[in-house]
């Protein structure tokens, strides 16, 4: 596997300048940048024009990794040639949120599955149930097929996000990508962090994945009260207290974040499912804790490689950990770095949704407020 | 542009200098540092005010519950207590209080073996101490003697042990529910099953039981067992005629007087009514049954008194033997019952069972069944035996006698299926058969132009103690069209000393419509003469007995001749039954009695013959006038 990687800002350009080294020799590109500059297409056509023959993988973020920096306002390019690996991929148009479930089941039906060793996708981050979208892939996949990817950012706007495979960035899109081949390993963790605190309420009235009641009362009140003077920072600074879910005693639990307010109907709406008499939990962030869960993140996905290191490493990470880690964000990249030793090229962005098993042969779901890295290397 | 955050500038004029000062290469540094502090600042209001609110719902929710606990405690009826790992009191509430007597302010911090000793348990604690070994303990039958009170109670206690979130055992729990009142109806309810309510004394249940126990048991010790069963003559009697509560009383008397006539380990047991049973166990020889047949006959040979009257009874008693009358509790019960109803047949006080008495019984089952169908399968018949006049040699009556003929046997004597028939109140219907069988003869002998003769039907007590007999009677009347005065009801003494009462009621209004009352075998009953006075008697008939022997025995002439003149002094019509001879009729005609019925004139007949001789003896008489 070969990896060229390049970095656009509007104050300084490319660096290193200009891309496009492997030329018609890459395979993939993978691109993360701010919603304006996959808006305006003219960077993305650069790259076109750069790598001829390469697919390109890309969405918006809510900020971009190079290497161990975050940046805003910037675009990352990470150019892959394959030595023994074979891609294929599609992206689809999603009409509506309750529509996740088959985009999943037709974006799966669209790979041919044969000699399929992982999927990676990048969904729109705003109109979809990340839930469905797992289930419908899940379901329409061989259980050996490992699944991992994000939702598109809108920095801390949570206005619109876009997904790009191979024609320009668009609105409302999935785009899938298939690995192909035996000597492709894979390897994926995701760690969150989060510390539960106070009482265990009651879903008492949702659907799917909007929020209305906790124990009888407004969800949007309770989340007004605790952020205080922060409420005005809605849905944003919802990420900072994300909401823990179990369904039962001793399970588990799934971590959920804000994706959109309404104080219409005072609901919320979260990246994945919040069901009806499930009991949930204010999360609250431990900056220590936060940065080991990366790096715990980045050991499990390193270990499943075996003793090599990993060529490429890509970290796709929760805005609401920016938004709390603020100008610490960085050490968690550097966490990872320090796992994953010099050689492996890291890439990713601050998502608002992280797709991955937690762990090895547990079932693929869709997370929230996580590190979740998956790295790749070829033999 | 904001003032810098007031740590830094601060810092910064301590350390640096005014803020103007600093060059303008440092700006984007102190830029950055300031929006660190009021990051920092910003994340410590957000979580300290985070903190707070949860610790303010939390606390909310504590006291919530806390409120729900205890009134849920408080108003449980079940005891309930809660302890830590010291097996000290922490919870202890009002219905704890209530079962032991113990106060919660004494209770509360107080170790359990303490307190538990002062309520005489030392088993508590130690359920107390399983629970905390982890172990769930449901514990029944405890019984604490209540402080105070002294009032000892049953219960039940339900130990678990109680665990913190780390899944460590900081306690248990106990929940103590009071049984007490459960534990009495379920002791009555058994009592109840066992024992008769008016005795007292085991009943045919655990007799049964016992009596299994005793067989179970007898095969080892080589010892027999002995059933007596028993029963008091007359006891109808006293109850009818005294009522039920001295009816009762006399029985529970009994029941005294029995238990008192056994070895410790033997059972007297009241099967109801005035029905006993006895079980001797671990009998060496049968010689030991009369002995105790004779305790128990002389304990009856003493009279009762009860409430004011001095009441004597007789018991009959039958007996049988393990092994020799039965190996099982059923065939030796049967067959103690069989020897006890053959006592009863030989009026004797008791009777040991022997096997051909189950022959006997047999065969009186099956003719019981067989009379059970004889009315439908009209299988009886009347016969008729005439009456006639003595001075005139005029037929007077008909008396109608009842026949069964059976379809194997041919016909049953009267003195076979008669007793039986009374015995199961088959009597009442077979009874009215031939009272309307008897009725719509005579009216068609009179609608056939005979001269109108009276007809007589036999009653029996248990007819007579009918209550609709008066109406049966009636119904028979109107329904054959036959006029109340030709006909004549025969009842004999010992039928109507019974229930002397209700007896005399239904002969008034039987005699106030026309029927005529007869007494029938008179001189070998009661013979109390005052009935003849108190009741609505037309005629009164001599036993066959005494016309028997009427030309051979002068006591026998003397009795009939003092029957004649009290009838004739009462103005009562006297018949004679029996009359055989020539000469017996020469004596009766001689003591100036009025009838007489006997194989003299003609036996009973069927009614196509007795219809005969009844056209024959009119013709008779056309031709020879008196």
């Amino acid at each position: 596997m070969k990896i060229e990687q390049n970095r656009w800002t509007e104050g300084k350009g490319w660096e290193p300048a200009p891309p496009g080294k492997l030329g018609r020799s890459a395979d993939l590109v993978l691109l993360f940048g701010s919603r304006n500059i996959l808006k305006s297409g003219a960077q993305v056509d650069l790259i076109k024009k750069a790598f001829p023959k390469a697919h390109l993988l890309g969405c918006s973020t809510a900020g971009e990794i190079y290497d161990t920096q975050v940046t805003d306002d910037s675009l990352v390019m990470t150019a892959i040639q394959f030595e023994h690996t074979r891609i294929n991929g599609t992206r689809i148009k999603i009409g509506e949120v309750k529509d996740s479930f088959q985009a999943g089941e037709r974006l799966a039906q669209s790979l041919d599955q044969k000699g399929l060793v992982h999927v990676f996708v990048l969904s729109d981050g705003l109109k979809i149930n990340g839930s469905d979208l797992v289930r419908g892939l899940t379901k329409n996949l061989p259980p050996e097929v490992s699944i991992t990817g994000g939702l598109s950012g809108d920095g801390e706007y949570f206005l619109e996000t876009f997904v790009l495979w191979d024609g320009p960035a668009e609105r409302e899109a999935v785009a899938i990508l298939g690995l192909y081949g035996d000597r492709l390993k894979i390897g994926y963790g995701s760690l969150g962090g989060w510390d539960s605190f106070g009482p265990e309420r009651l879903i008492t009235r949702s659907e799917g994945n909007v929020l209305y009641e906790l124990d009888g009362k407004s969800a949007l009140d309770l989340y007004k009260n605790y952020l205080g003077e922060h409420a005005k920072g809605l849905p944003a600074t919802g990420l900072l207290f994300p909401l823990s879910l179990r369904m039962q005693e001793g399970e588990t639990g799934v971590v959920r974040t804000i994706l959109s307010i309404n104080e219409k109907d005072k609901s919320m709406v979260f990246a994945g499912d919040v069901p009806q008499g499930a009991y949930a939990r204010l999360m609250k962030a431990n900056f220590d804790r936060l940065i080991d869960g990366s790096i715990g993140a980045a050991k499990t996905s390193r270990e499943a490689l075996g003793a090599a290191p990993a060529d490429l490493a890509v970290l796709i990470s929760c805005v609401g950990r920016k938004l709390v880690l603020k100008q610490r964000i960085e050490e968690e990249v550097e966490g990872v770095r320090d796992v994953m030793g010099a050689r492996t090229v890291l890439t990713g962005f601050y998502s608002y949704g992280e797709i991955s098993p937690f762990t090895h042969n547990a079932k693929c779901e869709l997370h929230n407020q996580t590190m979740t890295i998956t790295t790749f290397s070829e033999r | 542009m904001e003032p810098l955050h007031s740590l830094l500038l601060r810092q910064l004029k301590r350390h640096v200098g005014q803020p103007s000062a600093i060059p303008s290469e440092w700006q984007a540094l102190v830029h950055a540092v300031d929006k660190a502090y009021r990051q920092f600042d910003e994340d410590r209001t957000m979580m300290e005010r985070s903190l707070d609110l949860s610790s303010q719902e939390l606390l909310h929710a504590n006291s919530e519950m806390r409120v729900i606990f205890e009134r849920l405690i408080n108003s449980s009826v079940d005891g309930i207590l809660a302890f830590d790992r010291d097996c000290r009191f922490t919870v202890w509430n009002p219905g704890m209080e209530r079962i032991t007597g113990i106060g919660k302010d004494e209770a509360n911090g107080k170790n359990a073996s303490d307190i538990f000793l002062s309520l005489q348990d030392t088993d508590e604690a130690q359920f107390l101490r399983e629970a905390l070994r982890g172990k769930t303990v449901v514990a029944k039958n405890r019984s604490y003697v209540a402080r105070g009170t002294g009032h000892q109670g049953f219960f039940e206690g339900y130990y678990s042990p109680l665990f913190n979130e780390a899944g460590m055992i900081i306690g248990g729990l106990a929940v103590i529910r009071d049984v007490t009142e459960q534990k009495q109806w379920e002791e009555r309810l058994k009592h109840s099953v066992n024992y008769d309510p008016l005795s007292d004394l085991p009943n045919r249940n655990l007799f049964t039981d016992r009596l299994t126990q005793a067989l179970a048991r007898a095969p080892w010790s080589k010892r027999r067992v002995g059933i007596l069963f028993l029963d008091l003559n007359r006891f109808k009697v006293i109850n009818d005629t005294l009522g039920h509560e001295v009816g009762d009383l006399l029985l529970k008397n009994v029941a005294a007087r029995l238990v008192t006539c056994i070895r410790n380990g033997d059972t007297v047991a009241h099967f109801g009514g005035d029905k006993f049973a006895i079980l001797l166990e671990d009998l060496a020889q049968a010689d030991d049954i009369p002995k105790v047949l004779q305790k128990i006959l002389a304990f009856f040979s003493e009279s009762f008194l009860i409430e004011g009257h001095e009441l004597f009874t007789t018991p009959s008693i039958g007996v049988s033997v393990y092994p020799n009358d039965g190996k099982d509790v059923e065939s030796l019960l049967k067959n103690s019952n069989t020897a006890l109803l053959r006592a009863k047949e030989q009026s004797s006080q008791y009777q040991f069972y022997l096997p051909t008495m189950n022959v006997k019984a047999s065969q009186r089952l099956a003719l019981e069944s067989s009379l059970r169908h004889a009315l439908e399968r009209q299988e009886f018949l009347l016969h008729y035996q005439p009456k006639v006049a003595i001075k005139s040699g005029q037929f007077v009556g008909m008396e109608a006698l009842v026949r069964w003929r059976h379809p194997e046997k041919g016909i049953v004597p009267p003195a076979e299926f008669i007793p039986l028939a009374e015995e199961t109140a088959l009597i009442i219907p077979i009874g009215e058969w031939v009272l309307r069988t008897a009725c719509a003869q005579t009216k068609t002998w009179q609608a056939e132009g005979m001269v109108p003769i009276l007809i007589a039907v036999n009653l029996s007590a248990r007819q007579l103690q009918n209550q609709n007999l008066v109406e049966i009677v009636q119904r028979a009347l109107i329904d054959t069209g036959l006029a109340p005065r030709y006909l004549e009801l025969e009842l004999t003494e010992s039928v109507l000393m019974q229930n002397l009462e209700a007896n005399s009621v239904s002969l008034d209004k039987l005699h106030a419509m026309g029927v005529e009352i007869a007494i029938d075998d008179f001189g070998t009953g009661y013979s109390s003469l005052a009935y003849l006075k108190r009741f609505p008697i037309n005629s009164l008939k001599i036993d066959r007995s005494f016309v028997r022997d009427l030309t051979l025995d002068s006591d026998d002439q003397a009795i009939v001749k003092a029957i004649i003149t009290l009838a004739r002094s009462l103005k009562r019509k006297v018949v004679a039954e029996g009359v055989e001879t020539e000469e017996q009729l020469e004596i009766l005609r001689s003591l100036d009695c009025d009838e007489m019925q006997g194989y003299l004139f003609s036996k009973p007949l069927p009614a196509e013959d007795a219809g005969k001789l009844l056209k024959e003896n009119m013709e008779r008489q056309k031709r020879t006038p008196l």
